[in-house]
């Protein structure tokens, strides 16, 4: 094998494990389950309730809720009920956190709001930690769960834990530096594997 | 000389008929319910005030100890907790407070007096702050160094809130927290106005004020601030009061008023009439269900229940009037 040979295959082989990094960088990791015998009603209607915070900084579970509710809104499969009317819903029902639904509690939400679905979660840790290279590296870890109101079976589970040098290729080239974008990602990973579940 | 041991034999058995006689008295009220879960990680520590919201049957703490709010069932379970979070007005930043009393209107929204804040904070039904009513700014003087001291809601969400400072005053505030008047003015004449007021509560047009050193001790308004009455002295007779720290108006079945008043150092809840005389007294100090260990809050939950939170028990029980 001649040298010219030898360095263009060597050059193509670094070329693909890039790109197969790349593309494996650009999905963010993510842990779903959903019941197989569940027939899931077409454009259903979903309510996405508060996300519960477990971190240990303010606002970060409306941030959450809001990217659900924002990514959410914009898919043609179902259609989602408005942030104000969940809240006034659940204030008259004093209901405060979504972590113990009780059956009661899912059918009186249901029927409040016409739901089909009822998306509840947690966000478990939204952090952005120091990095000698990259400034920041954002670390954030997401666990969400779809509900069917007319069985109350939780019938979709999502966790997703992700870091932002997850993606770095080289020299922080790649890598998301920012805690919002990265949970962004996350969330939009998270709505497509919903959608799935509504062909 | 002989006899000097017979001190160790009687003290303890007269100490023992003393807290038989304010017993829990089973013709005045029954024990129906205790706890001492602060909702999240351990017991309730220095629990100071209780509200029970009849609407949504919820009774919310301020467990000023755990410096956070607490609400729980009518039978005592936890519901919800967090933790309060006060603007420090030197550093300017958000700081864990010290939570002294919560009223909740109809729309769920809790209103907290916190110990290091001067402010009444307006938090949602999920305790996400959104609003802080400053009483000076309210009067319209902001040179007036005045806290929220006490407050209390009627059914129509009407607030009454009383301050200290500068100026000691009841304020009557609207359900938008807009100032409708000053109702109740430390005066010189200390018998029809307030001193000191220790514990407020209101039920229909009446308000009922306690008095920390002046006497008569329960004082009682109409809501315009009209004074309609007073009694309870500071001497030692049953129908007086050491430390009236708490208040509640209580209306019973055939829809008479009469008023439920803790007093911390005689640890007893005193069932007093409209006309001043006494109905019943029950608790006496201890840890045992039904005795009292230093009561700090007392709110009527509808029917013939009530709750009081001790604040050196750490608990909080559940009564029924008979």
């Amino acid at each position: 094998m001649s040298t010219a040979r030898f360095k263009t295959l060597c050059a193509g082989g670094l070329i693909s494990v890039m790109a197969a990094c790349l593309i494996q960088g650009c999905v963010a990791p993510l842990a779903t389950r959903h019941a197989q015998e569940t027939v899931f009603s077409a454009n259903p209607k979903i309510a996405v309730l508060p996300f519960d915070n477990y971190t240990d900084q303010d606002l970060v579970s409306g941030k959450i809720t809001e990217y659900f509710q924002a990514t959410m809104a914009g898919r043609p499969k179902f259609t989602v009920i408005e942030n104000g009317t969940t809240f006034e819903a659940l204030r008259h029902l004093r209901i405060r956190s979504a972590t113990v639904l009780r059956r009661g509690q899912i059918d009186s939400l249901a029927q409040t709001l016409q739901a089909d679905y009822l998306l509840a979660g947690s966000v478990l840790e939204y952090r952005e930690i120091g990095d000698k290279f990259l400034e920041k590296i954002p670390q954030v870890s997401i666990n969400a769960r779809l509900i069917d109101t007319k069985t109350g079976a939780t019938v979709w589970t999502g966790v997703s834990n992700d870091s932002g040098d997850r993606t770095e290729l080289l020299f922080g080239l790649g890598a998301i530096k920012s805690a919002d974008e990265l949970s962004r990602k996350m969330v939009e990973s998270m709505v497509r594997s919903i959608e799935g579940l509504f062909r | 000389m002989r006899l000097s041991w017979l001190p160790l034999v009687f003290l303890p058995v007269m100490a023992l008929g003393q807290a038989s006689s304010v017993r829990l008295n089973p013709e005045a009220a029954n024990f129906t319910g205790i706890t001492y879960d602060n909702g999240t990680d351990g017991p309730l520590k220095n629990p100071g005030f209780a509200f029970f919201d009849k609407r949504a049957r919820e009774l919310f703490v301020a467990a000023t100890g755990n410096r956070r709010i607490v609400v729980y069932d009518f039978d005592l379970i936890p519901k919800f907790t967090f933790q309060h979070f006060v603007r420090d007005r030197k550093s300017n930043k958000m700081v864990l407070g010290e939570p002294k009393a919560v009223v909740v209107n109809s729309q769920g929204d809790m209103l907290v007096i916190d110990n290091l804040a001067d402010y009444v904070d307006i938090l949602d039904f999920r305790g996400k702050s959104f609003q802080q009513v400053y009483p000076n700014r309210m009067l319209g003087d902001t040179t007036l160094k005045i806290r929220a001291d006490l407050i209390a809601i009627d059914d129509s969400d009407n607030v009454y809130l009383s301050v200290v400072g500068d100026l000691t005053a009841v304020l009557s505030l609207d359900r938008n927290m807009n100032l409708k008047l000053r109702i109740i003015e430390r005066t010189a004449d200390s018998t029809t106005s307030i001193a000191g007021p220790l514990a407020m509560a209101v039920m229909d047009s009446l308000l009922l004020l306690t008095e920390f050193r002046e006497a008569p001790v329960l004082k009682l308004f109409d809501t315009s601030g009209r004074y309609l009455g007073g009694f309870g002295g500071r001497e030692i007779a049953k129908e007086d009061f050491s430390m009236a720290i708490a208040a509640a108006i209580y209306r019973d079945s055939t829809g008479s008023l009469s008023f439920l008043v803790a007093d911390a150092l005689r640890q007893v809840i005193k069932r007093v009439a409209v006309n001043g005389s006494l109905i019943a007294t029950f608790g006496g100090y201890g840890a045992y269900p039904g005795a009292l260990s230093y009561p700090s809050g007392l709110t009527y939950a509808g029917n013939s229940d009530f709750f009081v939170v001790e604040r050196v028990g750490g608990r909080i029980q559940r009564f029924s009037i008979r």
